[in-house]
């Protein structure tokens, strides 16, 4: 109920959008700005680049909002464009910088993330051991189950939500975080 | 581990649709499985990790967004004027083409916010269409026929622009007439 309710108003506000209502648009920046900075943070690594990246993928939203197709949410539909922003990011980084590989518990290659402390997006947190050990927990994942992570619980995503962004089933979503969720409680025992 | 166990953590992991509900089926098998509480527990604590984890809405960040985006249509508005004023200018250059708008009569009635403007302003009207109608008698003998058809031309795709720009104007969602 709350999720459809969220997306009527989604849907309203991206009409007062089209009307010319621009402070509609700020209604939708209100609502997703957190979640998706959130978001483009642990993907890129970096959080002053996540807020650029937030900016340029609400500017580019307000840009093609006529193609916008309401078939799926709004969120999805944001997130996809930031997603794509932050891939691209991490695509011309790596073509510049010699990527450093390690294999992960399970022994598939991931790259390992470089995080700058002054960009850190997780240095707001208070407890810098908690931080640090979540910083590997998450790197330590396999992108594919990261990936899901950050759009579950950074970008605060539903399944549903993720299963349209990735055009993955819902069984799959399912299964990906049930396992990356196994992953994360083993590594964060301590701190449970 | 049983099935009911694996059903009941993957409702756990994907967490209460709404915040604060829990499933009355996953409520009833955690009072009789202690390892599922456990995990829930877990889960819970893993949850909240994260949640904090997220970093907290930026004001700034959001004016900075709203801003842009302000500057952006404001953009957009002021490009929308090129059309319109190009399309003006092939409207009068086809009407002047045709003979004119009789300019006398229309300066006269240019203070048309006084008392007797409105007055003046028909009276323009009137002339105008007089005028047309004189021009077209008129044009057989005074213009020439690929100037007249360049004029009608002229004017045809004048107007045209208008209606597509005024469409343009007002920004419509593809989706808008699907359903
Ligand atoms: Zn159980």
């Amino acid at each position: 109920m709350v999720a459809s309710n969220d997306r009527q108003e989604d849907e309203r506000l991206v009409t007062a959008s089209l009307a010319g209502d621009e402070d509609a648009f700020a209604q939708l920046v209100r609502r997703y700005q957190r979640r998706l900075t959130a978001f483009l943070s642990q993907l890129v690594g970096d959080v002053e680049l996540a807020k650029e990246l937030t900016q340029e993928a609400f500017i580019r939203a307000w840009s093609a909002l006529e193609r916008y197709d309401p078939t799926y949410r709004f969120s999805t539909w944001l997130f996809r464009i930031g997603h794509n922003l932050g891939i691209d990011h991490l695509r011309r980084r790596r073509l510049k910088t010699v990527p450093i590989i390690r294999e992960d518990r399970e022994g598939a290659e991931v790259e390992v993330v470089l995080i700058d402390q002054a960009k850190d997006p997780l240095g707001h947190l208070k407890n810098s051991e908690l931080a640090g050990v979540l910083r590997q927990a998450i790197d330590g994942l396999r992108p594919e189950y990261r990936e899901l992570v950050l759009l579950r619980h950074f970008g605060g995503l539903s399944y549903q939500e993720i299963a349209d962004l990735e055009g993955m089933p819902l069984g799959t979503v399912k299964n990906k975080l049930f396992r990356a969720h196994s992953v994360l409680r083993k590594e964060l025992e301590s701190f449970l | 581990m049983n099935s009911q166990c694996e059903k009941v953590r993957y409702i756990l992991v994907e967490g209460p649709g709404v915040p604060g509900r829990i499933d009355p089926a996953v409520a009833g098998h955690l009072e009789c499985c202690e390892a599922c509480r456990q995990f829930a527990v877990a889960e819970e604590r893993l949850a909240e990790v994260l949640e904090t984890a997220a970093a907290p809405a930026d004001p700034a960040l959001q004016q900075r967004v709203i801003l842009a985006v302000e500057e952006l249509e404001a953009r957009r508005r002021r490009l929308a004027l090129v059309p319109v004023a190009a399309s003006v200018i092939l409207v009068l250059a086809g009407v002047t083409l045709m003979g004119g708008v009789p300019g006398a009569s229309m300066a006269a009635a240019l203070p048309a916010w006084t008392a007797g403007g409105w007055l003046a302003l028909a009276g323009t009207v009137m002339d105008f269409v007089g005028a047309l109608r004189a021009v077209a008698v008129g044009l057989g003998l005074l213009i020439s026929t690929p100037a007249v058809l360049a004029a009608v031309m002229i004017v045809v795709v004048g107007v045209g622009t208008m209606v597509l720009v005024a469409k343009r104007w007002r920004r419509q969602a593809a989706w808008s007439d699907r359903s």
